[in-house]
């Protein structure tokens, strides 16, 4: 495992979001909110087009951050948030960039937590995902 | 503003399957009972993120009032094995026209405590951080 100083963050990486993406996110979960599934139901909400779910961000994932080299088994997702600001609908594209923000060890546990910001195509915050990781390995 | 109806949910590897695709998140351990036991659990658990999804099913009336997601904020608690069934509750912390502000727990059949828990913010209207962006 290694561990970048706090502040490294990746390169931009743009994500189109596919209609096709949002659906099968949405299927997944059973979602039955119309503006989900149906450009129309979108537009009469108020929406550009067919929205993606909150929780779809995660799938807008930022390329690695140079220099974190975390171990693939026995990683923990503890927390998780979202702040929102414009929709992200289908056809848009969102410019993601992930930062590392706060190392802290306590005991035999590393917790990273990790922020990743989006922008759509018109320069607006989409969203800002913040997850801290829990591992158990120490930094070699 | 209509009561909030807790949803129930037996997780079933199929879910799993579909989420893992739909979500593009490969772990093994959400889907091969191999890979889990050679990690040191019992077998396969849900995804974090496919349980937080499907928190969105309970936010869903809220939804279709016009209210939508600002912020989202949740622990991971425990893990949640396939083939159980979870209970989606929440309690309301505010009320306004413009704003919803639930608390919410994920709990597992068998455990006391939850398996997850968060705080969900929800605003009516389309305006956020002053842009109005709707064509």
């Amino acid at each position: 495992m290694n561990i970048p100083p706090v502040g490294t963050q990746s390169p931009p990486f743009s994500h189109a979001v596919e209609l096709g993406a949002i659906r099968r996110f949405v299927e997944a979960l059973g979602l039955k909110y119309q503006p989900y599934r149906n450009a129309e139901a979108a537009r009469a909400a108020g929406y550009r087009d067919v929205v993606a779910p909150p929780t779809f961000m995660i799938t807008l994932h930022g390329l690695p951050i140079p220099g974190l080299d975390l171990p693939e088994a026995g990683l923990i997702h503890g927390e998780q948030t979202f702040r929102y600001g414009e929709s992200v609908v289908a056809n848009d594209v969102i410019t993601v960039v992930s930062r590392l923000t706060e190392v802290k060890t306590r005991g035999p546990l590393t917790f990273l937590t990790l922020e990743t910001t989006g922008i759509n195509q018109d320069h607006v915050m989409a969203f800002v995902s913040i997850s801290t990781i829990i591992t158990r390995e120490s930094q070699s | 503003m209509t009561s909030l109806v807790p949803v129930v949910h037996r997780v079933t590897r199929s879910d799993l399957v579909r989420y893992a695709g739909a979500s593009e998140d490969f772990n093994p351990i959400h889907f091969d009972d191999d890979a889990a036991r050679y990690y040191g659990l019992d077998g396969v658990i849900a995804h974090g993120m496919f349980t937080m999804g499907l928190v969105t099913r309970f936010l869903e009336p809220l939804l279709n009032q016009g209210y939508r997601v600002s912020e989202w904020s949740n622990r991971f608690r425990a893990m949640i094995p396939v083939n159980r069934t979870i209970t989606i509750d929440g309690t309301i912390q505010e009320s306004s026209q413009q704003r919803v502000i639930l608390n919410i727990a994920v709990t597992l059949e068998d455990l006391p405590k939850p398996a997850l828990t968060g705080t969900i913010t929800l605003i009516r209207g389309l305006l956020i951080g002053g842009l109005a962006t709707t064509n």
